[in-house]
């Protein structure tokens, strides 16, 4: 039987999912550099946010998870690598060494463990204990992560905002940690750091102009930025307006918010990635109501859309919380946050429909986001890295006619 | 192209590897982008002979099942992808064949470059060998072990939760 030429096979193997892809790992040094391969990695990645599959939901609350729901997402618990306090209790259980074999390491339910979720970009989350005092960057479907390294922190560690990006240009994943204080003598303490992936350190880049008004949300990666609501102002949260930083350039600049109504007054802006556009949910919560906004085109203020208006017909609250979370079936559906509760609206006809509502969530507080599968790699000194890296090196070597004795083939 | 019907072509001849002829009506042949090439080149000479396009890498065996693929879907438009009645019987079809026809298969589609039945046979493989073993996969796509022990026991030990 013929062999299948590697670009078919690449083809083929684009179509998996990340845990098969990892098994397959050992069928062949050839198949193990294909599937290692930054362009592969970035086909099959392109492939999933294409089609929106292999995508999972993120719910936080005293432990993290992630979920399989109405077959749109995958349910399962999320071992992450933060190291975990166990209750006193359990004595015969060590705390999970960074790194150690997280399947044998559970979550117990029971443990305090807050952990705050700072976004996600591309199969790589970013997470950090409630104290900030370990933050990681961990893709769940590779089951690899980096610590970031210390950096200074001017203000109380409470302060700090994370959010998590990939700058294409120079193919980097970049964190940006802002942080705003008011100093001892009322001045504003502001800094702004990025980490880059690639170098693995922090740097210092320009502050921010603005006030960050919800300093607990993430920024929100589209198009290249991060997004952040603030306003231009300092303490003057009623007059808000969205702010980007640019991966690509470090610079910030502001967006035009939706044309929402200022009659009522907005008390919450959430921000958030509908299918690759930002979308702005609107509570306006003294009235009940909140609607949900989605900016067609990336950087026009004409083109802001509003797709839901969420109304509550009880009298005794009016408060209301809605974030929209993630978009499903080309846009058909909408999952979003409702006052604790996870709702699915129908976009098909002109309004949202009430749809559904998912169950088995817990009752509490929570925080909701999602992420895709994908092979990105946080972690370099693994074998699969050297083996596949020799292997990758031996080619290049070829066409010199140099000696290829390689000391990593072990 | 041309636009005078005395030139355009109804039908072309195509010839397997294994030198059988197969007459194959224009819109059916059309469903290869290699095949529409080569009558539009034609059409443009002028010729109002029947053409001859031999296909080097297709036997027979499998140059028919690609015909059948064509002319199931030159009955539908390009945008029909979707149609359901149209997606059973891709399925249908593809369910027969072993991996050794479906991998041929595959070849062919991508030397004739028939866009949508390569897609399809890439999909249907992926969706086939999702849950197999590692060696079931060099059994089928006739791969060589050619990791040391040592190499492969590393590799599965650093990834032992992905064999579970």
């Amino acid at each position: 039987m013929a062999a299948l030429p590697t670009e078919i096979i690449a083809e083929i193997l684009c179509m998996l999912p990340v845990k098969t892809l990892i098994r397959f790992l050992c069928v062949s040094k050839s198949w193990l550099s294909l599937i290692k391969s930054p362009k592969f990695i970035k086909q099959h990645l392109n492939r999933t946010l294409k089609f929106n599959s292999h995508r999972h939901l993120l719910l936080t609350y005293s432990t993290l998870s992630s979920s399989t729901i109405n077959r749109q997402f995958k349910f399962s618990k999320l071992n992450h690598p933060l190291k975990l306090k166990f209750p006193e209790n359990h004595h015969e259980k060590k705390p999970c060494p960074l790194g150690g074999p997280f399947e044998s390491c559970p979550f117990e339910p029971s443990s305090k463990t807050n952990i705050i979720f700072w976004g996600s970009c591309n199969g790589v989350i970013c997470i950090s204990d409630a104290k900030r005092n370990d933050v990681v960057l961990f893709n769940p479907a590779t089951k690899t992560y980096r610590n970031l390294p210390a950096t200074e922190y001017p203000c109380p560690k409470e302060f700090a905002v994370f959010g998590l990006g990939y700058d294409s240009e120079s193919d980097d994943y970049k964190v940006l940690r802002m942080m705003q204080c008011v100093g001892p003598n009322d001045e504003i303490k502001n800094d702004a750091r990025v980490y880059s992936l690639k170098s693995n350190s922090w740097r210092r880049v320009s502050d921010i102009p603005y006030s960050l008004i919800f300093p607990d949300t993430h920024g929100v990666f589209v198009n290249g930025s991060l997004h952040y609501v603030v306003s231009e102002i300092p303490f003057q949260s009623e007059y808000k307006s969205i702010a980007k930083f640019d991966l690509k350039t470090e610079s910030y600049s502001l967006l035009d918010c939706p044309d929402y109504d200022h009659s009522m007054r907005c008390w919450t802006l959430y921000l958030g990635d509908l299918g690759g556009r930002l979308s702005c949910s609107v509570n306006y919560d003294f009235h009940g109501s909140a609607d949900v906004w989605i900016m067609d085109e990336y950087g026009k203020k004409d083109s802001w859309i509003r797709l839901l208006r969420i109304s509550k017909m009880e009298k005794e609250t009016i408060l209301i919380d809605v974030k929209a979370i993630a978009w499903c079936n080309n846009g058909k559906m909408i999952l979003t946050v409702v006052d604790n509760e996870l709702r699915w609206y129908d976009m098909r006809g002109r309004r949202g429909i009430r749809a559904g509502v998912l169950e088995g969530m817990p009752g509490e507080n929570f925080e909701a986001g999602t992420y895709v599968e994908s092979l990105v790699m946080l972690d370099e000194e693994k074998v699969t890295n050297i083996v596949a890296g020799s292997t990758r090196k031996d080619k290049v070597e070829k066409p010199g006619g140099g000696t290829t004795t390689r000391k990593g083939k072990k | 192209m041309a636009s005078s019907s005395s030139s355009s072509l109804s039908r072309v001849v195509v010839k397997s590897s294994d030198n059988n002829l197969f007459v194959v009506n224009k819109k059916v042949a059309s469903q290869s982008q290699l095949l529409k090439q080569c009558i539009d080149n034609m059409e443009e000479k002028g010729t109002n002979d029947v053409i001859l396009i031999p296909l080097s890498n297709v036997t027979s065996n499998i140059l028919t099942l690609v015909l059948e693929y064509c002319e199931k879907h030159a009955d539908f438009a390009d945008d029909d992808n979707n149609n359901q009645e149209l997606k059973q019987w891709d399925h249908e079809f593809l369910k027969k064949f072993d991996y050794a026809t479906l991998n041929s298969l595959t070849m062919a589609a991508d030397y004739m470059v028939t866009k949508s039945l390569l897609n399809l046979c890439c999909q249907f493989i992926a969706d086939s060998i999702k849950d197999l073993t590692v060696q079931q996969i060099r059994q089928i796509f006739d791969i060589k072990n050619d990791f040391t022990p040592q190499e492969e026991a590393d590799i599965k030990n650093e990834n032992a939760w992905a064999f579970r």
